[in-house]
């Protein structure tokens, strides 16, 4: 619902705790140990009632509510009903059913809705906890005209304080940069990507040492937010689906995660929810940095670096410390803290005396939905985006096979399509050799609004992201001379006094999940 | 027992003080024995100088070890980061002496403990759990308050009425035969 | 004193008359108390029959130490889920747990080896005791780095075995360094702790009047003869090794710090980290030592030996290294606020007025209010005070690695990740087992090894100086 009508609700949030300006926080989103308790509201009009838990939507228009449609079906059939259940006689639905609202009549709306809390609360699983980006220069924006007065707009952010992470490398092309790694400002030479490893099995083979080196680039002014791509890799690869409880314990498995930030263009995320807002959405996933914080402490080479520039990832080796996740700035990592694969959710916690394989379907369903070029992870190890490693080892097979004896290896480009770029509707994602000028990628990589997200922790990831250009006509009432995301960004960088507790509203928002 | 027929470790005597075992252990020096020892509950100090001992060896088995060990943790880090799999992490070097620096370090210390430990035992020619010592009444109370000079029989200095004059000259109480 | 006069070489013809006046010393044995009271005293501890209060505590602590045992089963036939980790945060109570017993031994070794460097005396009464602490509590940390890895049973994999992956571990991690350095400091610590026990062994097995008490000892023992060809040796060696577990202690705990200092998390990426937890391991080790000490001094009536003089200077410690470590707190925060860098500074004032401000005030409270009270001799002389302020500052230092693992990975860099962790049941009491599994193996050593090193304590009582009078 609108913050508005949220307020009128005296929906209030909880003091949580003194900011050191002395001001109260408020704990917007009723969080109770990071998870959402969402109060549960009911509506009635023409005597026809609904329930279902509140979630306070920044932006929405005042004293509106919202509802989904599609939860709570008591018949889900064989696709909508957990398997278990299902075999075992039982029928149950999901979440709250809103649908007695839907009429001939009224197909789309109602009006002249009463609302009165039952007094009654859920949790609501959220994978976004917080909404403000508080400033920092994650999610990049500007304008047309900001683009023509300067083309490097892009450039925020400590990026545009802190030393370059090339130096006196910077002017080099990014075919050389990708291949010989150069030193820049680091504080050790780089060994080249392309170097053969010095053991028995290479020898006489470096030719056949492939130089591409893969790379992509996201544009989040054509991104709608639309989570296809989330979709599409969790299909590709293989990615559990955890369950609720686990969701809202943290542990989703998405490889790439959409975050969507509100800008209000305060300085803090301060007391109330933006009405307001303006939205951004950012598809993260493992960024591939050429010098991986993740790889520097795994203890165990579970995760090293391939000759093409991805950070590979082996599950085999891998024995689970997690120290890698912890010190991936982007927090792309997932961890099967539970068997996950093994298990359906209910049974995740018991241990060896629980059913060992997941209940069988006969018409093997979940067997069938999985793509057999992508080993499945049992508990305890890590894993993340591979830039889907199936798809670029199977199109290079194909182009040797292709290529015969003439040695023209290479792989074209196009010819591999990375699961979430090929879902994309938008076209957002660009993906391919970056050591070839004329690549779809490389083209992207080389516009203006090109920019890499925590470049200055000198990780060199090989995802880079293009700037959002928003449309400000200055002749609109109310017109905005920046984008919201920017006044945040300039009152942070300003250093003025009293705000650094944006956090401390840990303001809960998601998407729908009405669960 | 036939006291003939039986061998002869050494002749003991007991003091009660360190001070009085002390002077008597700077006289049995200047009197040139060389195969005997002074058995106290605690080491006092001075008594190395007092017995005329060099210093001890075991440092040279510490520094061995230390040696050792940081050589075996150069070979170790670079053998298996370097040459036989060496694989691009984090873009980080190869080798260096910088990352693995804890784990030269560690082993250098390792390797130089086991020296010390172990040097201490072999210098000290120990274990040996039967020792003609072990079965002499009055030794027991030398682990508790009672110090004592042991002069044994291998010294050329030694005659057993004499030797046993001699520590009585010293002030020594409980003038004993240990037997083997 | 009498000074000589410029250009005289010769001894000042005041000294004739007039002897100087020493510097009195607290005495560090009581009561005058002879070596062979000494003796009766340690000996008597493992020759009489089992106390009542021992066999209880010792039932008692088997039952805590139980948890640990079911806690760690149930962990891995079920996965690390049964803990409270999620993204972002990857390492909970677990590591917390960790770095708070690393942190705990720290002062046995401290006691042990850099204060017979520095040739305190007084450290005789204690040492053995708190060496023995030393390893139990590396043994006690040392089961949450291995058993929080998600397959325990590939642990061995961090040792450079040869395996069937054909694949060596990764050097340049700190998790590999602190495999390094925690065997080594067990290693060490055992070796030093045994090595400095033959004596005392040797005295046992001198008394020892059973059959099986004289093998046990006599094995133990291994022959030694007090003679003193060999007390040179052992004092060398001795020396030695306080020279090498110098160092070690200092760098064990730089390692263990270098878990944090080496990534590039917000609040942990410091270069602080080193000397701030090495100062932070002797405050809560000292803290530990205390809370053994003093009830053990009570029941084995051990005053003489363990005197205010011991208390004074334990708490004296405890100030000091509290009082580096609020220190290290508040030059923390400068930082922050001076390097500019808006992800440093949000850490720490997340730290302080976050959704963990809970745990960090509890923090400052235990670490640096609490242990001001030592300044006060009248709160140094009420022993059950200072119990009772050495569990606060060890609860303190528990929250410190809380406040550093929890928050700074809650709240990095992207607030998208931002989230909560709370610990479950499991975790609760797998921690709180092992202060069980800690007192049970205490507890064996008070009743069948000497609590106090006999021949050093003898060392240094005022008879055993060869030239007194």
């Amino acid at each position: 619902m609108s913050p508005k009508l949220a307020a009128k609700l005296a929906i209030e949030p909880e003091a949580m705790v003194i900011n050191k300006i002395g001001a109260l926080n408020r704990n917007i989103n009723q969080l109770v140990d990071g998870r959402l308790i969402a109060k549960i509201a009911r509506l009635t009009v023409d005597g026809v009632s609904v329930t279902g838990p509140v979630f306070i939507m920044p932006g929405l228009a005042d004293h509106t509510v919202g509802l989904q449609l599609g939860f709570g079906r008591k018949l889900g059939g064989r696709v909508a009903t957990r398997v278990d259940e299902r075999l075992a006689g039982r029928v149950t639905g999901n979440g709250f059913d809103v649908y007695p609202f839907l009429t001939t009549a009224h197909p789309a709306f109602r009006t002249g809705v009463t609302i009165e809390l039952t007094g009654g609360t859920t949790p609501v699983c959220n994978m976004q906890d917080h909404w403000s980006m508080e400033g920092r220069d994650v999610v990049r924006e500007g304008s047309a005209e900001d683009l023509q007065k300067n083309a490097d707009f892009a450039k925020l952010g400590i990026d545009g304080h802190a030393p370059a992470v090339y130096g006196k490398d910077g002017a080099m092309s990014p075919a050389l940069k990708a291949t010989t790694t150069p030193r820049g400002n680091s504080a050790y030479e780089h060994p080249d990507h392309t170097v053969a490893p010095n053991v028995a099995a290479w020898k006489g083979h470096e030719s056949e040492l492939k130089i591409q080196q893969w790379g992509m680039s996201i544009d989040l002014n054509t991104c709608t937010g639309c989570n296809a791509c989330v979709t599409a890799c969790q299909s590709e690869n293989n990615i559990p689906v955890v369950g609720r409880q686990q969701v809202l314990k943290g542990r989703n498995m998405h490889w790439i995660r959409l975050d969507r930030y509100f800008f209000d263009g305060r300085e803090q995320a301060g007391n109330a929810i933006p009405e307001d807002p303006q939205v951004t959405f950012m598809g993260v996933a493992c960024q591939h940095c050429e010098t991986a914080p993740c790889e520097t402490v795994c203890p165990a080479n579970a995760t090293v670096h391939d000759d093409q520039g991805l950070n590979t990832m082996a599950y085999n080796r891998c024995i689970g410390t997690r120290y890698c996740a912890n010190n991936c700035p982007y927090k792309v990592r997932r961890f099967n803290f539970l068997d996950f694969n093994k298990r359906v959710d209910g049974h995740y916690y018991e241990g060896p005396l629980g059913p060992e394989k997941a209940v069988k379907d006969p018409a093997d369903l979940p067997q069938l939905q999985r793509n057999p070029d992508v080993s499945v992870r049992m508990r305890g190890v890590m894993e993340k985006c591979t830039y889907c490693v199936q798809r670029i080892q199977e199109a290079k097979i194909q182009a040797k096979a292709a290529a015969r004896d003439s040695g023209r290896t290479q792989v074209a480009d196009g010819a591999i399509q990375v699961a979430c770029q090929q879902a994309c509707p938008a076209g957002a994602i660009e993906f391919g050799d970056i050591t070839d000028p004329n690549s779809r990628v490389s083209k992207a990589k080389a516009s203006t609004r090109s920019y890499g997200a925590l470049t200055y922790l000198n990780t060199r990831p090989r995802t880079t992201y293009q700037a959002k250009l928003r449309n400000l006509n200055d002749k609109m009432p109310g017109a905005l001379r920046l984008p919201l995301s920017r006044r945040e960004m300039a009152g942070r960088e300003s250093h003025a006094p009293a705000h650094g507790s944006g956090h401390a509203a840990p303001a809960a928002h998601g998407e729908s999940a009405h669960k | 027992m036939n006291e003939r027929n039986e061998r002869i470790h050494g002749v003991a005597c007991t003091f009660r003080k360190p001070s009085d075992v002390y002077h008597a252990a700077e006289k049995v020096r200047d009197a040139g024995w060389k195969q005997w020892d002074v058995h106290t509950p605690f080491p006092i100090h001075g008594m190395d100088q007092a017995m005329g001992l060099p210093r001890s060896p075991v440092p040279r088995l510490t520094l061995l070890g230390g040696v050792t060990g940081f050589v075996a943790g150069c070979l170790l880090t670079w053998y298996t980061n370097a040459f036989d799999y060496p694989l691009v992490v984090g873009g980080k070097p190869f080798w260096s002496v910088i990352y693995p620096f804890p784990v030269l370090y560690e082993c250098t210390i390792l390797f130089a403990a086991f020296g010390t430990f172990f040097g201490q035992f072999i210098f000290n020619r120990l274990p040996r759990h039967h020792h003609p010592l072990f079965d002499h009444p009055q030794f027991a109370r030398v682990s508790d308050d009672t110090f004592m000079i042991v002069l044994e029989a291998t010294d050329p200095n030694f005659h057993v009425d004499e030797s046993r004059n001699f520590l009585q000259s010293l002030g020594g109480q409980e003038i004993t035969i240990v037997r083997d | 004193m009498a000074h000589a006069p410029d250009h005289s070489s010769e001894r000042p013809a005041i000294l004739d008359k007039v002897r100087p006046a020493e510097l009195p010393r607290s005495p560090l044995i009581l009561n005058n108390r002879g070596f062979h009271w000494i003796t009766d005293k340690v000996c008597g501890i493992v020759e009489e029959p089992t106390p009542l209060w021992w066999k209880v505590t010792f039932v008692v602590a088997l039952f805590i130490a139980s948890f640990t045992f079911i806690g760690l089963t149930y962990l891995v036939s079920t996965g690390t889920g049964t803990w409270g980790l999620r993204s972002p945060v990857g390492w909970g109570w677990a590591i917390v747990n960790f770095v708070f017993w690393v942190g705990i031994g720290h002062a046995g070794t401290l006691i042990s080896a850099i204060l017979c460097l520095l040739r305190q005396k007084w450290r005789t009464s204690i040492n053995r005791a708190a060496e023995a602490m030393t390893i139990f509590a590396v043994m006690c940390a040392g089961i949450f780095p291995l058993f929080h890895v998600g397959r325990v049973w590939f642990g061995w994999w961090l040792f450079p075995l040869p395996n069937q992956n054909g694949i060596w571990p990764q050097f340049r991690s700190p998790l590999e360094w602190d495999v390094f350095a925690v065997s080594t400091y067990f290693t060490v610590s055992a070796l030093f702790w045994y090595m400095g026990m033959i004596p005392d062994l040797g005295a046992i097995r001198d008394r020892a009047t059973t059959w099986w008490r004289k093998t046990f000892y006599g094995l133990l023992a291994m022959g030694w003869r007090n003679g003193n060809r060999q007390w040179s040796n052992f004092e060398m060696a001795y020396l030695l090794l306080a020279g090498l577990s110098t160092p070690l202690v200092l760098s064990v705990h730089t390692i263990v710090s270098f878990d944090f200092a080496v990534s590039n998390v917000p609040g942990w990426h410091t270069t602080i980290f080193p000397p701030y937890f090495v100062a932070g391991a002797i405050f809560s080790g000292f803290a530990m030592v205390l809370t053994l000490m003093l009830p053990l001094r009570a029941i084995y009536r051990l005053h003489d030996v363990i005197n205010q003089y011991h208390i004074d200077n334990m708490c004296k410690i405890i100030l000091a290294t509290g009082t580096m470590v609020g220190y290290a707190y508040a030059t923390e925060f400068f930082i922050a606020a001076y390097s500019g860098n808006a992800f440093e500074k949000f850490a720490f004032v997340n730290r302080a007025f976050g959704q963990y401000a809970w745990a960090y005030w509890i923090m400052v409270s235990c670490n640096v209010i609490t242990p001001q009270l030592f300044w006060f001799k009248k709160v140094r002389e009420n022993h059950a005070l200072v119990w009772i302020i050495c569990l606060f500052v060890n609860v303190g230092m528990w929250f410190e690695r809380f406040v550093i693992t929890v928050t700074s990975l809650a709240n990095d860099y992207l607030p998208s990740s931002w989230g909560y962790y709370s610990p479950t049941i499991v975790d609760i009491f797998t921690f709180f087992g092992t202060f069980g599994f800690f007192s049970v193996l205490f507890l064996l050593f008070i009743r069948f090894l000497p609590l106090l090193p006999m021949a050093e304590v003898k060392m240094v009582t005022p008879q055993a100086d060869p030239h007194a009078h």
